[in-house]
């Protein structure tokens, strides 16, 4: 039931490698929208949960992978389950609550029982057709492939799926860096925030993948109002700022702390000494001198970290977000965005960390509120007869794509400028590939 | 300000008098204008220098059974300084891309309850905000609950806080650039 179509025509060229750019109908196209959920969510691994988020067996929570609605539960055994969120006898939508604690998931139509592993425990027929309908195998549609790194529940509808670690390769050398740097590790403040935007999932995932140039005309005013940063200061710390393409469609951008800036400037001294502990010496070398970091993980999760204060004088405090961009169609995508802390950090930490990070990327967030209005905006650029006809650029690339850093000190293939928009494009190149069959993931 | 307080029916503390309530009518009132008409300095001097400003997310829970985590889902969290970075970077033409051009979102106030407590008088109302954009030919709808807490100035009432929660688990909205 759950096996993806193989037997699908292959994609087009819709991204244009050697020159640098790509048809807009990719952020606006349904047919496109529609051989992507077979190809690309159909198939890739796609973040559920946080672990803290459902620490006791039976434990759940629903979540929304584009149009499917998902249970992910908790079992007696300790062991997290995903199933597709519908009963199997009419398709109605078991769970309805955001979040709870079950023994068992009982369907509100013909009231068919389910136990939390899935398994069908009642449902009365008259016996002269118990073995046709409503019998023991008539169980929840299970995702076959369930895995957790560093508390981060990840799902596959694709049996044949690679593993998890696989999957995320070299990326988890960067992730560990967002999410597996202390040795409780990390837990989310809350319960996610969802909000809808009218654009593509793309934009929302590119732009974490990342877009270093909007940074500064974007965000460039609220980085000053709240850092004192002017904004070609900005510029120049975007312009040589490593771009890192780091295989399989996972990008990351980095920038670092001014020269003069202490290791660790940015984050909690009470939270220094566990990184130190965990993390190794490559990946400590990253977060002494970090400034902010952003991560897509292909297709649709993403990462930023950074520290901000809004009274002028305080040190910045960090925050660390996890969202997803969920495709509700080729015009329209749900954010589901997580702040996430050290289960070490005191709790005024923890606390002061929520705050930051709710009043800078959330949907209230003054660094996020000018991002959706500019995806939108090229949704509309994008989507009518006329502007279809042109492509939408990525030219820089072209300077860019024989000159990585020879001696970068991570993962992938780095390049020396946020601007050559080169970790971001390798994204789009693979998510091609995927497409066109020749990348199964 | 706990957050329970949104399911409050009746505010905490001693009945007003008529003219006591004609101010907090009023104040809401005022506030309410200052926000639709898109003057957010004149609404920044209503507020006091405590002021809290929390804005939740609502959660849809088994009745039977809910079970909540974390702290909570807040939209927004501020404080004086924040509100105060907020209102220079919607109200600065250069500094804002969702505010430019300005949203219209006109706030309409009802179910105003007040009450006198030690710490000043507790409101509580529903708010509807319709917002249109100039982007968007559908003008959206937000409504929300409010818990406020308004102290006596020898320049009026100020709002000292405000616990809101709207009434939408995932906003349809592209950004929540306007106050609540």
């Amino acid at each position: 039931m759950n096996q993806p179509h193989r037997t699908l025509p292959a994609g087009r060229d819709w991204v244009d490698v050697e020159a640098g750019t790509a048809a807009r109908a990719i952020f606006t196209d349904q047919a496109i929208w529609q051989l992507e959920q077979e190809r690309v969510f159909a198939r890739s691994w796609l973040f559920l949960a946080h672990a803290s988020e459902l620490p006791q067996p039976g434990d759940y929570v629903t979540r929304q992978l584009s149009n499917d609605p998902v249970l992910v539960v908790r079992g007696e055994d300790g062991t997290v389950r995903a199933f597709h969120n519908s009963c199997p006898h009419r398709g109605t939508q078991l769970c309805r609550a955001d979040a709870g604690n079950a023994r068992t998931f009982r369907c509100p139509y013909h009231g068919w029982v389910f136990g939390l592993e899935g398994e069908l425990k009642q449902a009365a027929y008259p016996p002269e057709i118990a073995t046709l309908i409503g019998a023991v195998g008539d169980d929840l549609i299970a995702m076959p492939k369930v895995a957790e790194y560093a508390g981060l529940i990840f799902g596959s509808w694709d049996p044949d799926a690679p593993s998890l670690d696989d999957y995320l390769g070299d990326s988890r050398f960067y992730i560990d860096l967002f999410a597996n740097r202390s040795p409780a590790g990390m837990e989310v403040l809350g319960p996610p925030q969802r909000w809808v935007f009218n654009a593509n999932w793309k934009l929302g995932a590119l732009n974490f993948g990342a877009d270093g140039p909007h940074a500064a005309s974007v965000h460039g005013p609220i980085t000053y109002l709240t850092l004192n940063v002017p904004q070609d200061v900005v510029v120049q710390q975007l312009m040589h700022s490593p771009a890192v393409d780091i295989g399989k469609g996972h990008s990351c951008i980095f920038l670092e702390l001014p020269p003069e800036a202490p290791d660790y400037a940015g984050f909690s001294p009470q939270l220094v000494p566990h990184y130190q502990r965990t993390l190794n010496a490559a990946q400590q070398r990253f977060m002494a001198r970090g400034l902010t970091k952003v991560m897509t993980n292909f297709p649709n999760t993403s990462w930023v970290e950074s520290s901000v204060r809004f009274d002028g004088t305080s040190a910045p405090v960090p925050f660390c977000n996890l969202r997803t961009w969920q495709p509700l169609g080729a015009q329209q995508t749900e954010v589901w965005n997580w702040l996430l802390i050290e289960k070490e950090a005191a709790e005024e930490f923890k606390q002061a960390s929520y705050e930051i990070g709710i009043r800078t990327f959330s949907v209230g967030g003054t660094f996020d509120q000018d991002d959706a209005e500019a995806w939108a905006a090229i949704n509309r650029g994008c989507r009518g007869t006329i502007g279809a006809r042109y492509p939408v650029d990525f030219r820089g690339t072209r300077y860019y794509r024989d000159k990585p850093i020879a001696d970068f000190h991570g993962p992938g293939t780095a390049y020396p400028s946020t601007y050559s928009e080169m970790s971001e494009f390798a994204l789009l190149i693979h998510w091609q590939r995927v497409m066109q069959g020749k990348e199964t993931s | 300000m706990n957050p329970q307080a949104l399911r409050k029916t009746i505010p905490d503390g001693s009945v007003l008098d008529d003219g006591a309530f004609r101010a907090v009518y009023e104040f809401l009132s005022l506030e309410s204008d200052c926000l639709g008409c898109g003057d957010l300095p004149a609404w920044q001097a209503l507020l006091a220098p405590q002021i809290r400003y929390r804005v939740m997310a609502p959660a849809f829970m088994d009745a039977a059974r809910p079970r909540h985590y974390g702290r909570g889902t807040p939209y927004f969290d501020d404080d004086a300084d924040s509100l105060a970075i907020r209102v220079r970077q919607l109200s600065t033409p250069s500094f804002t891309i969702a505010e430019n051009p300005p949203t219209i979102a006109r706030h309409f106030v009802t179910n105003i309850r007040a009450a006198r407590t030690d710490g000043g008088i507790e409101a509580l109302s529903n708010v509807l905000v319709l917002r249109v954009r100039a982007t968007e030919p559908e003008p959206a709808v937000v409504s929300a609950r409010r818990v406020d807490l308004l102290v006596e100035t020898p320049h009026g009432l100020r709002l000292a806080s405000r616990l809101a929660q709207l009434d939408q688990v995932s906003v349809r909205q592209p950004n929540l650039s306007f106050f609540i």
